[in-house]
């Protein structure tokens, strides 16, 4: 059988071999459809010549997995459980996560008084005056004690049933909106040169990104997808990512990365970031 | 070896309910088509923009209904969706061209030891299909690698299942065509021409 639907291609110009092909004629409908759908194809005189060779060429295409194909998929499996944590989370694995992330938060709270405690005068006194509750949202400066870092791994929320602020938008990924620390963190992750991202990741202040992407190696697409989410969702809150002891201006969108890890324990709320 | 059929479409089903390992298996079932695909439409872009696709796919999978054929098609739609929104973004055309004596030695991104060379022959085989017209490429990827059948990539592309049919088949004279002309060992492919087993259905 000849490939007759096709005769009306013929003058697309597929380069020189236009002529050559009595045997490339020969992929008639059933032989095409063998093809497709990756069954053997076993007609005779196959074996040899370009259909033979496209036999190959598909299997190749179709080959197993492949090496760095999968890298985004912590970061999907994160976006299911941020997208999932609205109703259908099981109620007692929540409770057993809330309840460890409250013993944990507890503990980091403690150890922040000390730290402010060491600080000392003033800047206790402004440390401590917005020093959040242990249930509201860890200073982002320290990524381990965020609340939204722990749900990451849990896929429970602490307190309240959606960690992440339930940013109502239209672009992909407004449900699944990363939370805020995660923005923060990929932010000054992205903000470092890209030489210096693999060490930084050996940072403490990066483990709780490392431990949500699944991996260092993940992480760059993590954040990837993390930023995406965030360009595409509604606006910051900025209640939700202000870091306690920062400039104020360090949370804010319009100063990608950077600040936003860097633990400036200064106490002028007004700082200017870049003059 | 890839799960069963029935197998992922109970999957579909608990990760509809929550469960984030049965999301999981469905991502390594359908990512490594879909990213193939993707490639495609976007080039270099198409982790990114799978990426994309699944963050949608996790947010809306509660609305999606079917078998893992369906959501095969439906993951395929979203995905091209976004290719989309990518090219609008960046406002540049589509890949095309890529000659086929280019493409040998291409390399996979992550080569490692042991898979180097078959990620090269999957990698340029893939640049091969994508160097088609967009419409013939968009039909043997749909339809090869994301195991759609014509009737189900006829609804990603929006076109009837006859036409999808035969950008499919132009695709592949036009491919068989190219290989002979470039002679036995394009792309470091095995010119005995042998199908393999495939690592994904259909």
């Amino acid at each position: 059988m000849r490939f007759t639907g096709c005769d009306a291609d013929r003058g697309g110009g597929a380069g020189g071999g236009e002529m050559s092909n009595q045997r490339t004629r020969r992929i008639d409908r059933v032989t095409a459809e063998q093809l497709l759908r990756g069954v053997p194809v076993d007609a005779p005189g196959v074996r040899g010549g370009g259909v033979g060779r496209l036999a190959g060429v598909l299997a190749a295409a179709a080959a197993p997995v492949r090496v760095g194909e999968l890298a985004g998929e912590e970061a999907a499996v994160v976006a299911f459980r941020e997208a999932r944590l609205g109703p259908a989370v099981e109620s007692r694995r929540q409770s057993m996560i809330q309840s460890a992330l409250a013993k944990l938060l507890t503990v980091k709270v403690a150890a922040l008084t000390i730290g402010f405690t060491a600080l000392g005068g003033v800047a206790l006194a402004a440390g401590t005056g917005t020093l959040p509750t242990p249930l509201d949202r860890g200073p982002s400066a320290h990524p381990t004690s965020s609340p939204s870092a722990g749900s990451q791994e849990g896929a429970g929320g602490p307190e309240s049933p959606r960690p992440s602020p339930s940013l109502k938008g239209k672009g992909a990924g407004s449900k699944g909106t990363p939370s805020p620390s995660m923005v923060g963190l990929c932010r000054a992750y992205a903000a470092k040169p890209v030489g210096a991202r693999g060490k930084a990741l050996e940072s403490p202040a990066f483990t709780a990104l490392v431990t949500a992407a699944g991996g260092k190696q993940n992480v760059a697409a993590f954040c990837k997808v993390v930023l995406a989410a965030k360009a595409s969702g509604a606006p910051e809150s900025p209640a939700a990512v202000r870091p306690t002891e920062k400039p104020k201006s360090s949370g804010a969108p319009v100063e990608p990365g950077g600040k936003a890890s860097r633990p400036a324990p200064s106490v002028t709320p007004t700082a200017r970031v870049s003059s | 070896m890839a799960p069963a059929t029935g197998d992922l479409t109970a999957a579909v089903g608990r990760a509809q309910a929550g469960d984030d390992e049965a999301f999981r298996l469905l991502y390594r079932a359908v990512q490594p088509g879909l990213v193939r695909y993707l490639r495609a439409l976007v080039g270099e872009d198409a982790d990114d923009v799978a990426s994309e696709a699944w963050l949608q796919i996790a947010r809306d999978l509660g609305s999606f209904r079917g078998d893992v054929d369906g959501f095969r098609g439906w993951a395929a739609t979203i995905g091209r969706h976004r290719a989309m929104d990518h090219l609008r973004r960046q406002r540049r055309r589509p890949v095309s061209g890529g000659r086929v004596e280019d493409l040998v030695g291409l390399p996979g991104v992550e080569d490692t030891a042991g898979r180097a060379l078959e990620a090269v022959a999957s990698g340029a085989a893939i640049a091969m299909i994508a160097a088609l017209p967009r419409d013939q490429a968009e039909a043997v990827l749909l339809r090869v690698v994301m195991g759609l059948d014509a009737e189900s990539a006829g609804r990603v592309l929006g076109k009837r299942a006859g036409a999808v049919r035969m950008s499919a088949y132009r695709g592949l004279r036009r491919l068989a065509q190219r290989l002979e002309a470039a002679g036995p060992d394009t792309a470091g492919l095995d010119p005995a021409g042998d199908v393999r087993a495939r690592g994904l259905p259909r």
